[in-house]
């Protein structure tokens, strides 16, 4: 019986270990191929189909120099060409029945700031938001944060479909359709699974500290700065690490509603799927491309690991 | 003056200025997020049900639209649609079924093997979770050239296939392709919430069981899985509500090109990307897309109820 039980068991650990093992192969490979294949220029992988070997120097091409291998020019290419993909991110619409076009402008450089503004700004007020909504609701106890709480369970268990229509609409009839101000608009909000997890942290916070502060004659404002931030820091910096990642990957959101205004993963997502754009022609151009994307989420996540996979739970942030 | 009335008077005072302090900053904390969630979720899904009754047509030699009620005609209009594309119905169902029924149950195996700190469980957590982090973009572009160009040159130069054709390419495989990959990249955070979650399991209840002779599959099916059961309902409602919207990574991976394997998600995004109030070509006009999501939405809205009701009801038990 023991016996048994040993041998069923082996067989399901060593299965499962079998199956997560391909599993992580398949990505590490996937992401290893990616690296690898982004130093191939473009004799090497689109004509000699080097596609699985590493990158090879063949001095006798002229194309295929060694000094061009460790330029890194596919990155080089990407950067250069990037006015290509520039001339296809506009957008025309109509207001008032007046077609209106916004073009792309101001080259790459404008790209990186655009990136910062979508992720940093963008991640900033996903955080800061429903962070100063929890702490009203979970400090100042009355109906209208038991209505907030409410409305923002509400706005996640209930599955709206396609309000995307009408969220255009409301930009362009707004004037802030294809603007940062209108995408601000949209991540100022207090809503969704953070809200929950700022409210379980606020509600378990003690209110001796700021009571004290209260008594000594600090205001509500030097209370919240001087006091709740600072003992809120790692809850808020930890949720800012996690918008910022999901804003530096979303390219949706800039497509639909700023499609003039490219981020980075606007631009390799254009790459990935527009042939007319020579660098887009490209196989290894591309993928270096996404490797711009990918390589510094990845440094910050080898560093970060623990604090991204360890402090998020269904329920709340473990502290 | 009476001085004893004029002191009781001034704490009452003090305090009635302290509450209107408090009242005040409570209400400059939750203005902002509540006059944003009234126009970015009310005010949107209220003209979403607008404009599905309302009709758009341009003004000849004007500007201008020329608005009337028009009934039911857009909900006409939307059947129609749905009606020649009644395959996005199978293509929501299917996605649904593998990430998660099969997703998920993966996820919960992987989850155990985790839990119980079988070897390699560390390194497995954080590669599970590493797609969750990287760019869909990232991941989508790499699998692409690997399923279609890759896989093409190992067909042809290593098994001798005669006019491969790549795996997204090929409608015998493309949409089964792109079930996998919507399963491979899915793990990240539902992995991370069900071994979190199972860490809580209290281990004498493990312990006593497994002094009963279980064995590690009947333990993952008795106890494992029941404990955990509500975060797997949580899970499975979230994935239920995406039904209509999930858009298995069509966009990512075939751009606007991908009306073959459209589900109704995918149609909406892109439709509403290149759509306007009035219908342009091959675009259906706002309020089309408006009647269609409000059909969705009725049709939904009772099923997740639902759902969620009788796997609450029903789920199973620690015996």
């Amino acid at each position: 019986m023991r016996k048994e039980r040993s041998m069923v068991n082996k067989i399901f650990i060593i299965s499962l270990c079998v199956l997560l093992s391909v599993y992580s192969i398949s990505i590490i490979y996937t992401l290893f191929w990616g690296l690898l294949s982004s130093f191939k220029n473009y004799y090497d992988f689109m004509i000699h189909h080097n596609w699985l070997g590493f990158p090879t120097i063949d001095a006798s091409e002229v194309v295929n120099s060694r000094a061009e291998f460790f330029h890194f020019e596919n990155y080089r290419v990407m950067v250069r060409d990037y006015y290509l993909v520039e001339a296809n991110c506009q957008t025309t619409f109509l207001v008032d029945g007046e077609p209106i076009t916004h073009i792309a402008v101001g080259g790459f450089p404008m790209v990186l700031v655009n990136t910062f503004l979508y992720t940093v700004v963008g991640a900033f007020l996903h955080t800061i938001v429903p962070a100063l909504t929890a702490y009203a609701v979970a400090k100042y106890s009355n109906v209208v944060g038991k209505i907030l709480t409410g409305a923002a369970l509400f706005a996640m268990t209930t599955p709206i479909v396609g309000s995307q229509a009408s969220m255009l609409t409301m930009l362009r009839n707004m004037g802030i359709y294809d603007t940062f101000l209108g995408y601000l608009l949209q991540k100022a909000s207090f809503g969704g699974m953070y809200y929950f997890v700022f409210l379980a942290f606020y509600e378990t916070l003690p209110d001796s500290f700021s009571e004290a502060a209260e008594i000594d004659g600090a205001s509500q404002f030097s209370v919240l700065i001087r006091i709740i931030i600072p003992l809120s820091i790692k809850t808020l910096s930890t949720v800012f690490l996690i918008q910022f990642i999901a804003s530096w990957n979303d390219y949706q959101t800039a497509y639909m509603y700023m499609p003039s205004h490219p981020t980075l993963a606007y631009v390799v997502w254009f790459l990935t799927n527009n042939n007319q754009v020579s660098g887009g022609g490209d196989m290894p151009v591309r993928i270096a491309a996404s490797m711009t994307l990918a390589v510094p989420i990845l440094i910050a996540f080898i560093f970060l690991k623990n604090k991204l996979m360890g402090n998020v739970t269904m329920g709340g942030l473990k502290q | 003056m009476d001085l004893t009335a004029e002191n009781n008077r001034q704490p009452k005072r003090r305090m009635n200025y302290r509450k209107r302090n408090r009242n005040l900053f409570f209400a400059a904390l939750v203005a902002w997020p509540i006059l944003q969630f009234c126009i970015c979720y009310v005010y949107v899904n209220f003209n979403s049900f607008v404009l599905a009754f309302k009709e758009y047509k341009t003004v000849d030699g004007a500007l201008g639209f020329e608005i009337t009620f028009a009934g039911f005609e857009n909900f006409r209009q939307a059947i129609d649609i749905i009606s020649e594309r009644t395959y996005m119905f199978g293509h929501s169902l299917k996605l649904f079924f593998w990430t998660t029924i099969v997703g998920l149950t993966l996820a919960l195996l992987f989850s155990y093997y985790i839990y119980k700190k079988y070897p390699m469980g560390g390194l497995f957590r954080v590669i599970l979770f590493m797609p969750k982090i990287l760019s869909g973009v990232v991941f989508s572009l790499l699998f692409k050239y690997l399923a279609n160009d890759v896989y093409v040159y190992v067909a042809e130069t290593f098994f001798h296939v005669e006019e491969a054709m790549g795996l997204m390419d090929n409608p015998d495989t493309k949409l089964g392709t792109v079930l996998f990959f919507s399963v491979w990249i899915g793990f990240g955070v539902n992995v991370l919430m069900f071994s979190n979650g199972m860490s809580g399991i209290d281990e004498s209840i493990v312990e006593s069981a497994q002094l009963d002779g279980v064995n590690a599959i009947q333990e993952f099916i008795h106890i494992t899985v029941p404990m955990i059961w509500p975060t797997f309902v949580s899970f499975l409602v979230i994935n239920f509500t995406g039904l209509f919207t999930d858009q298995m990574h069509l966009h990512t991976l075939y751009g606007n090109n991908g009306f073959d394997l459209a589900t109704f998600g995918y149609y909406l995004y892109v439709k509403s990307a290149a759509g306007e109030l009035v219908a342009t070509g091959k675009n259906p006009s706002f309020s089309v897309l408006s009647a269609m999501g409000l059909m969705m939405t009725a049709v939904m809205l009772p099923l997740t109820l639902g759902l969620r009701k009788a796997l609450r009801k029903f789920g199973p038990s620690v015996d």
